[in-house]
């Protein structure tokens, strides 16, 4: 069977909630060295965080964009199981905003896919990592993912690297969640919070009230 | 004796129980009859690993009897009289279940003998042989290990009576908290308003001692078996009791109060119910003792294709049945006592191989003015979407409702019945009250893709009849009519082998031929 097929397949069979999860990654050059290996370790241990979650595992579906030179969907969402993970590379400056598009349009795509066929859905997650500040225009893309996220639409997590990272842009993004600074390169231990948070909300029913992660697994990656 | 005799050929089990009994030594170290040379006899190797348990826990007498099946163990595993198995289940800590499923999988092919003392279990073995839906058995044996070292056969066991000889009613003791009158009803929910978190002085954790209300001296924590949201779960050194020990943001005068009420009625096989409180050793509240120890996995695992069929790879559509009228009946022996569940969630009910179900998380049902503060969307009725669940107490009519989803969702697996195509989220799915698949000359509209419909078109006319009122029209069903009605649907679903495959991808085709419908599947 092809991969189409396949992907097809397991959406019209599992009918567990689906929670997509798309992953907005900055990959620019300022990335290069030990950042982006400890994101590509920390994207591992999301994976490994699912997998090890049978609810989560059948639930979670990830995509992946990154921005780095241009915007790019590395990943497109299907089931994890289908998945390989890729190893992200750097490259040139931080076009944030053509990513954020693309990653709303692959969301929305997904949403209505989920809706043709019949599936039951949870509220979307927009994850977003930056070590610098956006090189394009987004002014066009944040008011939007602004009231989705009030409307309940999206769950946008803003997410800085470092020092250099440009707090005020991400700040703009949600009206619920303060953007978070993550201390040092801990993106291990982010993505394990990601996927304990993630676990909750797969093993919920659509429509609960979800608790994110440990308190204490958050306390080891950001600044406060 | 006559039985040793007779059984010849059968794969042999032996249980704990009867290697531990006075008797075993000389039954099965002596041999007198040969009865280990005619059979092939096996023996769990979580067999032994309980019997290292008793000897580690050293609780006087059952050490002193489990240090001696140990030396008998040894002695038939050293003389390979016998073989012991791994099986399957590594995970399965209980020899009960493993049992179970041995002899539910092996039944249609071999005889088998298993050598018990334990009632429960040889009574649970022996319907296995009764089983109806099972057309061509072999045999199934049971028997006990008596003081002299005979084996007796446990079918024959009470029927031990000469003409003109009483038959001998055992006694089963009696609780006196089952002989009480039900809950009471109440119209209004206790106020939160005076709801306080108690503070102690002491949370026991592993190796603390812990005093029950009912027991004059103190119990102890041996190992956490699992954690909550609300608090740990610890087994003690009495194998009887495990407890529940409340985190300090969970303990509350409130939750006291609940479960002193809660504690002194009510315990059934398979509903883990508070049967004590617990006191720290400052006599301070901090959690409840519960009797009865849940195994298996959450039902809701059922709802994934891929696991429930790696966990449970023969089941049918007859074994998913068989798990809902038990389910059903514990909720009808808990509705007969005025309790509701309230949080209907299949998270919160486990069940095993050998089809048991198990009650867990108990303690936030509703009793009396208590009401059951939590619930999932999916199984709320629509005219409690949204409310506060402190606020008000549930009635019979929104159980109901949960009860027809929990149905839908085992019978349908996984799929909740308002999903559908141009769905949104679920909660405004269920106000909506679209239910998409058709009855009889009823269309559908908008059925999900998948293999869905066919499910659906293979169920029995009345099961849909039921699903289609109460998810269309609003209708509640009870559980007596459900279980009736899954009884009936049970009848048809032996008649109609094709239908009781558990997914479906093909339309039930209905043909007449001499005036009787014939059954079977056609390709879409």
């Amino acid at each position: 069977m092809d991969k189409m097929k396949l992907s097809e397949k397991d959406l019209f069979e599992n009918p567990t909630p689906r929670v997509p999860v798309c992953l907005v990654l900055d990959t620019s050059y300022s990335m290069s060295g030990p950042p982006i290996n400890n994101l590509n370790q920390g994207i591992a241990k999301f994976y490994e965080a699912i997998k090890a979650d049978d609810y989560a595992r059948y639930s979670v579906e990830i995509a992946i964009v990154t921005f780095g030179g241009t915007a790019q969907k590395i990943l497109d969402f299907e089931s994890i199981d289908h998945q390989q993970q890729p190893m992200l590379t750097v490259a040139g400056g931080t076009p944030m905003g053509q990513a954020l598009q693309m990653a709303t349009a692959l969301l929305e795509d997904r949403i209505k896919k989920y809706k043709d066929v019949g599936v039951d859905y949870h509220q979307p997650w927009l994850v977003l990592m930056t070590d610098g500040r956006p090189t394009d225009d987004v002014e066009s893309v944040i008011p939007k993912i602004y009231q989705m996220d009030v409307d309940k639409q999206l769950m946008v997590f803003p997410i800085g690297i470092g020092a250099g990272a440009d707090m005020k842009t991400l700040a703009r993004l949600s009206s619920v969640r303060q953007p978070l600074r993550l201390k040092g390169l801990k993106f291990e231990l982010f993505f394990e919070w990601l996927g304990n948070s993630i676990s909750n909300v797969s093993s919920s029913m659509p429509g609960e009230k979800i608790p994110l992660g440990d308190e204490e697994t958050l306390k080891g990656w950001i600044y406060q | 004796m006559s039985d040793q005799t007779l059984i010849k050929n059968y794969y042999t089990f032996i249980d704990t129980s009867s290697l531990m009994h006075p008797g075993a030594e000389e039954a099965f170290l002596k041999d007198k009859v040969d009865f280990l040379k005619q059979n092939k006899v096996l023996i769990p190797l979580k067999v032994k690993e309980e019997i290292l348990r008793l000897i580690e826990k050293d609780d006087t007498k059952r050490t002193q009897w489990a240090k001696k099946a140990l030396h008998i163990f040894n002695a038939l595993q050293a003389s390979r009289r016998i073989k012991v198995g791994e099986y399957k289940d590594a995970q399965e800590t209980f020899v009960d279940n493993i049992l179970i499923s041995l002899f539910t999988e092996n039944r249609l092919k071999y005889n088998l003998c298993l050598i018990t003392q334990d009632k429960q279990l040889a009574t649970e073995i022996l319907q296995l042989s009764k089983s109806k839906a099972v057309k061509r058995q072999k045999n199934i044996v049971v028997l006990q290990v008596q003081k002299d070292g005979s084996l007796r056969d446990f079918a024959t066991l009470p029927v031990k009576k000469k003409p003109g000889e009483k038959v001998p009613v055992p006694k089963i003791p009696k609780k006196s908290a089952e002989k009480k009158d039900p809950f009471k009803k109440a119209r209004l929910p206790v106020s939160h308003k005076d709801v306080q978190r108690t503070t102690v002085r002491l949370v026991p954790k592993e190796g603390s001692s812990v005093y029950l209300a009912t027991r004059e001296n103190p119990i102890q924590l041996t190992k956490q078996i699992s954690k909550g949201g609300e608090g740990c779960i610890y087994e003690t050194n009495y194998s009887k009791y495990i407890c529940k020990i409340f985190h300090d943001k969970s303990r509350t005068n409130m939750k006291e109060d609940k479960l002193k009420l809660m504690t002194s009625r009510l315990n059934k096989r398979g509903i883990c119910w508070p049967t004590s409180l617990v006191y720290n050793t400052h006599a301070e509240f901090v959690g409840f003792a519960m009797e009865i120890r849940a195994r298996g996995v959450e039902l809701k695992q059922l709802f994934i294709k891929p696991v429930f069929q790696s966990l449970f790879p023969e089941w049918k559509r007859l074994d998913l049945v068989d798990i809902s009228i038990k389910i059903l009946h514990k909720i009808r022996i808990l509705h007969e006592q005025n309790v509701l569940v309230g949080d209907i969630n299949p998270r919160n009910i486990l069940i095993t191989k050998a089809r048991e179900t198990f009650f867990v998380d108990t303690d936030s049902y509703q009793v009396e003015g208590y009401p059951c503060t939590v619930g999932l969307a999916n199984y709320t009725a629509p005219e409690i979407q949204n409310k506060d669940f402190k606020s008000f107490l549930r009635t019979v009519k929104h159980e109901n409702f949960a009860i027809a989803t929990l149905l839908f969702m085992i019978l349908v697996p996984g799929k909740t019945p308002y999903s559908h195509q141009g769905g949104e989220s679920l909660a405004k799915n269920i106000k909506k009250r679209h239910f998409p698949y058709p009855l009889g000359e009823i269309s559908g509209k908008n059925v999900p893709k998948g293999p869905w419909r066919f499910i659906w078109s293979n169920l029995s006319y009345k099961m849909k009849e039921a699903f289609f009122n109460v998810f269309t029209k609003g209708e509640r069903i009870g559980v007596l009519e459900w279980i009736d009605l899954l009884k009936k649907y049970r009848v048809y679903l032996r008649h109609n082998p094709v239908s009781n495959e558990i997914y479906h991808y093909r339309y039930k085709e209905v043909k007449y031929q001499d005036g009787q419908p014939i059954v079977n599947s056609k390709k879409k």
